[in-house]
């Protein structure tokens, strides 16, 4: 696994966008005494995230019955005194969405396997992309094309090295003698040139905003 | 760093948590962190764009570069000194021109390929391109009735072929005669009748 820095940084601009920090110990002592406006915080707070992680990993498909069956779980075991630190609320939930991920997994393996399949089948799953979405794809993967032919070879052989072949920041660095800046400030150039072009073709576009 | 509320994710660990590269202590803080922060979801989703946009990029152009070299070394492996400059030249334009025709031509069609789609989430999955393909399609929980109407459509939405077929309990099988070109494809369920899709599945030929 690639090494990293902080996973958490304090410094990140949007100090605006930071959400209020709720007692999670209050919180849970709350929920414990059956307070009706607990258990609506314990849904504002984390059912879109399940819903965000529950749908990147498993896709759009019975979303709202998972989420409400990982908040059923994470309210219950609450009330119920499961748990045991309540400052850990965030980490508890997060066990609970993992495994409800890896039980469908476990069900959708169970199930393939008891299928009989034809000789010389390769099972091919529903990729979840429609013709509008791979269009948009297309575009993007355009876009990103630009961007590497418009910068020097050797450039564009360090991001194909980290984006492509999943070398890790330390080797392609010590291979093409880069310090860790010079390989960051080439990572954000190139995704600065990304996110402008994108910009320029929505306009020319003239793309209505709802 | 232990991951606490009033913080974010850096790029970096979006990023290599894009890349399926972050490290399992790592995961834990950012996954916690993206239960409830709107913002670092939204930058997840940004970052999730910006890497299949280069890994497909990237490839891309290894797979260009790569014909032109086999180009080039046909083009350098013919030159004969002797011949004047405006004949060599012209050689090696004739033989580059036909090297990169015959690249692009597209391999004679195989044999048929079984292939079987399942109803579930996953990253596309490809099949060999210049073969005709036997479909059997994940009809679970359609409620399909006698007949059902199969449509392959192509990335821009043209339809290639489509047919009438009777489900199998739980499946169709279709059969679909023309060999699929390099690229991405969509095969879609339908009621007879009805243009909308029931459920759809993504090929890749390649």
């Amino acid at each position: 696994m690639a090494s990293v820095g902080p996973v958490i940084d304090e410094n990140l601009p949007d100090t605006d966008a930071r959400p209020q920090q709720p007692d999670w110990v209050d919180l849970v002592n709350r929920i414990q005494r059956d307070d009706p406006q607990a258990m609506e915080e314990l849904y504002q707070v984390f059912t879109r995230g399940m819903r965000y992680y529950l749908c990147r990993q498993l896709g759009p498909q019975d979303l709202d019955d998972r989420v409400h069956d990982c908040f059923l779980i994470v309210a219950q075991a609450i009330r119920r005194g499961e748990l045991r630190e309540p400052e850990r609320l965030m980490g508890f939930a997060r066990t609970i969405v993992r495994r409800q991920i890896a039980g469908h997994i476990d069900s959708a393996v169970t199930n393939r396997r008891q299928q009989v399949d034809l000789d010389t089948s390769a099972p091919v799953p529903d990729g979840g992309m429609n013709p509008e979405a791979a269009a948009m794809n297309r575009q993007q993967e355009q876009l990103a094309v630009s961007v590497l032919k418009a910068i020097s070879r050797r450039d564009r052989e360090i991001l194909t090295r980290f984006y492509l072949d999943e070398q890790s920041q330390e080797q392609i660095c010590q291979d093409m003698s880069l310090t860790e800046t010079q390989f960051r400030l080439l990572k954000s150039r190139a995704k600065a040139r990304f996110g402008e072009l994108g910009k320029r073709r929505l306009s020319r576009r003239n793309v209505p905003v709802y | 760093m232990e991951a606490t509320f009033e913080d974010h994710c850096t790029d970096d660990a979006l990023e290599l948590y894009a890349l399926g590269r972050l490290g399992g202590k790592h995961t834990e803080a950012l996954e916690e962190h993206l239960l409830i922060c709107e913002p670092c979801r939204e930058r997840l989703d940004e970052t999730d764009i910006f890497v299949r946009a280069m890994k497909g990029a990237a490839a891309r152009l290894r797979l260009e570069q790569k014909t032109e070299s086999f180009a080039a070394r046909v083009a350098r492996a013919f030159q004969v000194p002797a011949f004047p400059v405006w004949a060599a030249s012209a050689a090696c334009l004739c033989i580059i021109a036909v090297s990169a025709v015959r690249l692009q031509q597209p391999a004679p069609a195989g044999a048929s390929i079984a292939v079987s789609l399942h109803a579930e989430r996953g990253a596309s999955q490809t099949v060999a391109a210049h073969h005709p393909l036997v479909l059997s399609l994940d009809a679970r929980g359609l409620s399909l009735g006698k007949s059902a109407h199969i449509v392959l459509v192509n990335a821009g939405g043209t339809t290639l072929e489509q047919a009438d077929v009777a489900p199998d309990n739980d499946q169709v099988h279709a059969r679909f005669s023309r060999p699929l070109d390099p690229g991405d494809y969509f095969v879609r369920i339908c009621r007879p009748g009805d243009a909308d899709p029931l459920r759809e599945f993504a090929l890749r030929a390649q």
